[in-house]
């Protein structure tokens, strides 16, 4: 059974310095609430996402300037995408998927490799579990987007995007995924609620 | 004092409780919407509840700090939070004071060298009162930031001892807070079991505090037992549900 974890309590008497974790005089200590799964890694249930050199994003236009672009990402402050690093010309409110390039000291995110998105819905996921939404080799993404006839695209900031098909039922799946992304076998539960609420 | 009122009776206290005995107390985590991470206690006739929001841009701009975050807290008591008259429930004397040694027991144990340049947001509302509510906003606010994903050091919570009728007395209620010899409200770190906040209404002798400390440190474990047993209990709840299907 796997065991929930909450921040202060002793997960390793060795240390290990990773994400979401402490260490204190040699131990290492949970920082968020988390589970301890079968081969007693440390998995965070909740955290704040802090973006990472490489991650993939999906964000939206917020401002326009002269040099660039400003795009709101679910974090305290927007990227930017340097004009010069898309060919692309973006207007206010419009939707893209990037990768992120640099992040410097204090957080500040600049993007590359930016593809523009039409027209769709964005909705928030929680981002401890989108590795969850995605799967192992795009297992979910996939069961998900074949079900629904739907394009979506996962930012690992905890923006989904999503546009054409049955999107109704592709955000009961995404909500699926988010209550019980701690459970084991959720693709194939995925796959079969969607093949019983698929329209005719 | 027109007529002088017992505090304590054949060993039992005005409620019925014998000196070392906490409130019944009940945590539930997870209850606002839209804040990121909520809490809401009720302890004896307390009830708090702790809304969590950040990190995240830090307003007024000038106060940001490019090496951590800041934890910012907003203690209030509702006006319809006790039998006096608590007027409008903006910031007051007392709640400025209260707001302030919350937050640093809070910039303590946040690890906010992660969110450089943002802000954390801890608001507690007191909806109703009966005597040791900053204790109890610790513990809400405490299991809150767990609900927010903040990263935490340690948990902590809060516990008042004091001194009522001559006897040292756990968990102050409404009657012993007033009328009692001293109020010593306390907020213990469960790992490191280090005192984050004492304060101390009315005089202990330094034999008499070091009881005082000793027995908040035992109710700090009950308390953080259900602490933990409110976070992890969503947690469970809904592996069960997922199980099920």
């Amino acid at each position: 059974m796997r065991k929930v974890v909450i921040p202060g309590e002793q997960i390793s008497d060795k240390p290990f310095v990773t994400e979401y974790t402490v260490v204190e005089g040699g131990k290492t200590y949970a920082s968020v609430v988390g589970f301890m799964d079968e081969e007693n890694r440390f998995v965070p249930a909740k955290s704040v996402y802090t973006p990472r050199q490489g991650d993939a994003i999906v964000g939206v236009v917020v401002y326009v300037r002269g040099n660039g672009y400003k795009v709101d990402l679910n974090l305290p402050f927007e990227g930017f995408l340097s004009g010069k690093d898309t060919r692309v010309p973006f207007a206010m409110g419009e939707i893209m998927f990037a990768k992120v390039r640099d992040v410097d000291e204090v957080g500040n995110v600049d993007l590359i490799d930016a593809r523009k998105l039409p027209a769709g819905k964005i909705i928030e996921f929680p981002p401890a579990k989108v590795p969850r939404l995605i799967g192992k080799k795009n297992s979910m993404l996939m069961a998900i987007m074949q079900g629904t006839g739907s394009e979506v695209y996962v930012g690992n900031n905890g923006y989904v995007y999503l546009a054409g098909g049955d999107i109704p039922l592709a955000l009961r799946a995404i909500d699926m995924v988010d209550k019980q992304s701690h459970t084991t076998g959720l693709t194939q539960q995925v796959t079969d609620f969607l093949a019983q609420n698929k329209k005719q | 004092m027109a007529e002088e009122k017992k505090l304590i009776i054949n060993g039992k206290r005005i409620d019925g409780r014998s000196p070392d005995d906490l409130r019944p107390l009940r945590i539930e985590t997870g209850v606002l919407n839209e804040a990121d991470g909520s809490a809401f206690v009720q302890w004896g006739g307390n009830k708090i509840v702790a809304g969590i929001y950040g990190p995240r841009e830090c307003i007024p701009k000038h106060e940001a700090n490019p090496y951590k975050a800041l934890v910012k807290c907003r203690y209030t008591m509702s006006p319809f939070a006790s039998k006096e008259e608590h007027g409008r429930s903006g910031p007051n004397r007392r709640s400025i004071e209260i707001s302030k040694v919350i937050r640093e027991v809070f910039e303590n144990i946040v690890v906010a060298e992660l969110y450089p340049m943002t802000q954390i947001d801890i608001f507690i509302d007191v909806l109703q009162a009966e005597g040791g509510t900053r204790v109890g906003a610790i513990t809400a606010a405490a299991a809150a930031l767990a609900d927010a994903g903040i990263p935490m050091r340690d948990m902590v919570c809060g516990v008042a001892v004091g001194k009522a009728d001559g006897t040292i007395v756990l968990d102050l209620g409404k009657e012993e807070d007033n009328f009692g010899e001293s109020d010593v409200p306390m907020a213990i770190s469960n790992r490191g079991k280090e005192l984050l906040l004492i304060q101390m209404d009315g005089l202990l002798t330094k034999e008499e505090l070091a009881i005082a400390i000793d027995k908040a440190m035992a109710a700090s474990e009950k308390i953080h037992a259900m602490q933990t047993e409110a976070i992890t209990k969503r947690y469970e709840k809904l592996e069960s549900e997922g199980l099920k299907l």
